[in-house]
Formats: C-alpha cells, sequence, structure tokens
C-alpha cells in the first residue's frame, strides 16, 4: 500500500474520529451527570439528519445551515421528552432507563420510517462531491467541513461545562446532587438543561451528516453502538475523554479498515471495546 | 414466616386442562395461514422465556441473546447440511454450543466485573463480532446464509404441514415454562434473584454468585440455541443479517419486560399480547398495506414498552403479583 494511502485513511479516521466524538458527547454528558442511560441518543442524531434531509429538499435549506433550526427544535424536544418520560426514571436502575429508552428509540425510528421511508438517504450540495487536494491528498469537502464543526462544538461544550454558571452548576450536580442542592442549585432544573443540552449537540452531528454520510431511519443503533464504544474507551468524567475515545475509535476503524476488509474492521472495533471493558472499564481518563 | 406451599387447587386444574385441550386442538381448527402465525408467536414466546432466566430472574440484562440463538440455528443446520446429522440430535449440540459461549461470556465477566449495563455492552459486541466475522466466512454461507430443503421428514425436523411444527414448539414452551418454574422454586433461582437485588449484598450473604451466574446464563442459552434450531428447522432459511438481527434480541427483552420480568407466565403473557396487537392491527379495515401496518406496530410496541416501564414497572404480571403479596398484609 502506498505510503500516501496510509495517511489519507488515518486523515480520515481523525476526521470521523471528531465526528464521532461529537455523537458520544451527549451520551456521556447524561450518562455522567444525571446516570442516565440514554439509549435513543443514536436517534436524536437520527432525526436532526432527517430535519436537515428535509430543509433541504423542500427549500433547499444548506444543511450545515439548518443546524441553526435544527439546535433550537433539538433542545425544545430534548426537554419535553425529559420532563415527559426521563424525569420519571431518573433515580430507577439502570435497565429501566435502556428499556425506557429503548422504546423512545422505537417510537422515532418508527415515526421517521412513517414520513421518509426506509431508503438510505443524501444531500446532494453543490460541494458533496468536491475534494480539497493537498500534496497528493485528497480530501473529501463536507468531511472536513462536518469535522471541524465537531471539533469546535466539543470544545465549546467543554468550555461551557467549565467556565459558565451553568457548567459550574451542571458539574456541582454530577459530584454531589445533594450538597449542590444545598448550596441552591436547582438540580431538577440543571437537570433538564444538561438533557437539553445532550440533545443539542446530537442536532449538531445530525445535522452535518446528510452531506456526505447515507442516513436511514435505522441508523440510530449504528451511533449509539459508537457512542457507548467511545464513553468505554474514554470514560465519562470528563469532555477530553469523548474525545480521545472518538479520535481513536476512528482511527481503529480506518486501521481495521486498511487491514481487514471494512465488514471485518467493525468487529475488531467491539473486539478492542471488550478489550477495554475488561481492562480499563472506566475509560482511559476515568479514575481506576 | 415461612410460606405454606399451597397445592394447585380445582380451579387451576381445570383452567391448566381446558388450556392444554385447546392448545392441542388449536391446528384443526385454523388454517395454514392462522397456523403459521400461531408458531412465530409461540417461538418468541419461548424465546423471551429463555432470556427471562437471564434477564429477569439473575438481572443479566444481556443484549447477546441472538449470539446463542445463531449458534443453535448455525450448528444443528450445518450438521445437518453438510453430515445429515438429525436436527433432532443437532439441536442438543446446538444448545451444547450456546452453553459453551455464555460459559465464557460469564466467566469473562465475573473474571473482570463486568456488570449491568456495561454487561450489556460486552455482550452487544459479541454479536456485532461475530455477525460480519459470519457474514465473511463463505464455508458456512457467509452474507447469503444457509437454505434447508422443504421435504417432509419427521426424523429431521422436516415437516410439510405446519401442524407438527405447532406442536413441537407448544412442546418447548412446556418445557421452557417448566424449567423457569422449577428453577423458580429452587436454591438456585433465590439465589439468582438475591444476585439481581443486590449482588454485593448476595455475596456478603454467601451466595456463590459466580456460580449461579454461570448457570443461569448457560441454562437459558441451551435453551435459546434449540429455539435458534427450531427457528432454522421451520423457516428452512438462516443468514447472519436475519439471526444476529437487532429484531429477535429486542423481540425477548420486549417480550419479558411487559408481560412481567422475573414471573414464569410473563414472558408468555408480554409476548402472546404483542403477537395478537400486531395481527389486529393488520386486521383493521384502514386499508394500510403489511408494511405501513408493520410500522405502525413497531410504533405501538415502543409506546406499550415505555407506558409500561412508567406505569406498571413489574410488567402486567408483575403488578398483580404484587398485588397479591400484599394483601395479606393489609389484612394482618
Amino acid at each position: 500500500m502506498h505510503p500516501l494511502d496510509i495517511v489519507q485513511a488515518l486523515l480520515y479516521g481523525v476526521v470521523y474520529g471528531s465526528i464521532y466524538a461529537l455523537a458520544a458527547s451527549g451520551f456521556a454528558l447524561t450518562l455522567g451527570v444525571m446516570q442516565i442511560v440514554n439509549f435513543a441518543h443514536g436517534h436524536f442524531i437520527v432525526v436532526a439528519g432527517f430535519l436537515s434531509l428535509l430543509l433541504f429538499r423542500l427549500w433547499a435549506v444548506d444543511p450545515f445551515v439548518s443546524i441553526a433550526a435544527t439546535v433550537p427544535l433539538a433542545f425544545v424536544l430534548g426537554a419535553a421528552i425529559y420532563s415527559l418520560v426521563l424525569k420519571h426514571v431518573v433515580m430507577e436502575s439502570h435497565h429501566t432507563q435502556i428499556i425506557v429508552t429503548l422504546g423512545i428509540g422505537l417510537i422515532i425510528e418508527n415515526l421517521l420510517l412513517l414520513a421518509f421511508g426506509g431508503d438510505l438517504r443524501l444531500a446532494s450540495t453543490w460541494y458533496t462531491s468536491r475534494t480539497l487536494r493537498l500534496s497528493g491528498l485528497a480530501l473529501s469537502v463536507p468531511k472536513i467541513v462536518a469535522a471541524v464543526l465537531a471539533v469546535a462544538t466539543v470544545a465549546l461544550l467543554w468550555a461551557m461545562l467549565r467556565y459558565t454558571k451553568l457548567g459550574k452548576a451542571i458539574r456541582a450536580s454530577t459530584d454531589n446532587w445533594q450538597a449542590a442542592t444545598l448550596m441552591g442549585i436547582d438540580v431538577r432544573r440543571v437537570r433538564l438543561y444538561a438533557f437539553g443540552l445532550s440533545a443539542v449537540t446530537a442536532a449538531v452531528a445530525g445535522s452535518s451528516l446528510p452531506t456526505f454520510y447515507l442516513l436511514s431511519p435505522f441508523s440510530g443503533i449504528e451511533f449509539l453502538l459508537k457512542a457507548f464504544a467511545i464513553v468505554v474507551i474514554g470514560g465519562v468524567e470528563d469532555v477530553r475523554g469523548v474525545i480521545v475515545g472518538g479520535l481513536l475509535l476512528g482511527l481503529l476503524e480506518a486501521a481495521a479498515g486498511m487491514l481487514f476488509s471494512a465488514a471485518l474492521g467493525a468487529a475488531f472495533t467491539f473486539a478492542v471495546v471488550l478489550v477495554f471493558l475488561a481492562w480499563r472499564p472506566s475509560g482511559l481518563l476515568g479514575h481506576a | 414466616m415461612f410460606q405454606v406451599r399451597r397445592l394447585p387447587n380445582a380451579g387451576t386444574a381445570v383452567l391448566t386442562a381446558t388450556l392444554v385441550v385447546v392448545m392441542l386442538a388449536l391446528p384443526a381448527l385454523l388454517n395454514s395461514y392462522y397456523l403459521t402465525l400461531a408458531v412465530s408467536a409461540g417461538l418468541w414466546a419461548y424465546l423471551s422465556l429463555c432470556w427471562n432466566l437471564s434477564g429477569g430472574y439473575a438481572g443479566l440484562f444481556s443484549f447477546g441473546h441472538t449470539a446463542f440463538f445463531a449458534a443453535g440455528a448455525y450448528t444443528s443446520t450445518l450438521l445437518y447440511t453438510e453430515l445429515a446429522v438429525s436436527p433432532w440430535l443437532g439441536m442438543f449440540a446446538g444448545a451444547g454450543m450456546g452453553a459453551l459461549l455464555a460459559l465464557i461470556i460469564a466467566v469473562l465477566a465475573v473474571r473482570y466485573r463486568i456488570r449491568g449495563m456495561y454487561f450489556s455492552l460486552a455482550t452487544v459486541a459479541v454479536v456485532e463480532i461475530l455477525r460480519p466475522v459470519l457474514d465473511t466466512w463463505s464455508s458456512v454461507g457467509g452474507s447469503t446464509g444457509i437454505l434447508l430443503p422443504l421435504l417432509n421428514s419427521p426424523g429431521n425436523m422436516l415437516f410439510t404441514q405446519r401442524a407438527y411444527y405447532y406442536y413441537v414448539i407448544v412442546g418447548l414452551v412446556a418445557v421452557a415454562i417448566l424449567v423457569t418454574w422449577m428453577i423458580a422454586r429452587s436454591r438456585l433461582g433465590y439465589y439468582a434473584i438475591a444476585i439481581r437485588e443486590d449482588e454485593t449484598a448476595a455475596e456478603v450473604s454467601g451466595v456463590p454468585s459466580a456460580r449461579v451466574k454461570r448457570q443461569m446464563l448457560a441454562i437459558s442459552a441451551a435453551l435459546t440455541a434449540i429455539g435458534g434450531t427450531f427457528y432454522a428447522q421451520f423457516y428452512l432459511f438462516i443468514q447472519p443479517e436475519i439471526v444476529l438481527g437487532w429484531d429477535p434480541q429486542m423481540q425477548m427483552i420486549l417480550g419479558t419486560m411487559v408481560g412481567g420480568p422475573g414471573t414464569v407466565a410473563g414472558p408468555v403473557v408480554g409476548s402472546l399480547a404483542f403477537s395478537i396487537l400486531t395481527e389486529v392491527l393488520q386486521l383493521l379495515p384502514i386499508g394500510w398495506s403489511p408494511e405501513i401496518a408493520a410500522i405502525v406496530m413497531r410504533l405501538i410496541w415502543g409506546v406499550v414498552l415505555v407506558a409500561v416501564m412508567l406505569y406498571l414497572p413489574g410488567g402486567l404480571l408483575g403488578m398483580s403479583i404484587h398485588a397479591r403479596k400484599r394483601a395479606p398484609v393489609a389484612r394482618a
């Protein structure tokens, strides 16, 4: 294999890794902050993708521009799902949460099927097949844009959690919600906002997909498994863990795709996840 | 306080006898379309019963039971197509393969303390590894799968009349109910429930949790694998995309959780409720195409699942059992 091909494949590994990191950040946020396992998180991503596809088809709105619409919508929908359903299972076992969110995922998936059918869909914009040529490398423009956007969003999330009042309240509620309550933090509102935020990250990820990624209503489970794998690799305690996990997963997939076929590459990735589950269950950045 | 084990009273006996007669007479009353439905409903009930032993009783919330299902389907089918071994025997070889796989998973999960949702993820990972491997493994059919011949050969569990499949699956459901009933009343069952409720507390109280987990997962897996053999013999076609798909796994969990995890009859009630609901939906004179009806049905599954978990966390049967348990306390 030509060395340039290897560089190219690894670069795409980084590109996909960044997007995976964004996809996992919301999943990690709800898991870390509220101890809620959201098995519908992948479906949240897919819903945003289909909304962007719809806006593109109806009014030719560029999917990346449509983020301005999907983000507020995602916040409202996320908050609604939280207050209607998940609020009631915050204190329940993870098993209960998994089943409830599987149910929500089933509802979303089949609503999308009713509305759009089961075909794979892509938004063919003028730049969908454009590539950026860089000393022998050819990089797809929409993938680069999506990766940059993903990195920026995850960085923004990290800064928000670290420096803003809401972010500090979220972190305080993670560490010790009783103490946070005593300090005058409205933990219930913080949880609502955190869940809304998680849906927002899903919306950014979902809306940046349709220009280069074939989406179907069934894609939800695929993103959920990736998010889960990243959380296992990187840990949930810090947004930085998601970045490490996402990049590692992206690079692993790229490397495995080169060494084996794409299909066996997926098997290899899950084998690595199993190794991490056994070796470092709280992730690379988590406390041992 | 010790509970006096009640003997089945006359009412229960009459009810059971009626049920058995109706079940046995059913093929004579149904046309082939409804008989096929009855067989698939039976298989769903059977698989839910199997999953219930692991997810409902032992708290081993596996998302990888399709791996055991596939182990059974592939073992017996390959033994039959390659070596002409009757699936009646191959089914036990498949059960052995399923149990072996389960033992490996259980031993590793105990050794590395993979519990709760991480156990769920680990079992998903096993399926996600197996599927591409089987997909690319051309000598076991690869992604195109394996076809079984359509012929009448009772010695090889192949029938041209649906009624025979019906009796086989009814027998399997009866066995699964019996196994569940026996485990629920045994030391193993009580240990399993103790682990499910609080693993650390159970260990401190002297429950050999590693052994109990191994046994429960292995029994559940062996039975699930037999379901895989039945699937292959009934549908005459297996393929990694289908037997290792997300759908059979969801159905096992759905039937159990809605009916009542950790109860003997819950998985049967839950899965039958879904089967009947599905059929009623397709009969409704709304003019839905079968595809749309299937989507609407799955939409309703989702709603039912959320509603049951929020309002009847113990499932349909869990509720009535709790109500009965509380009654004597209120009277005392």
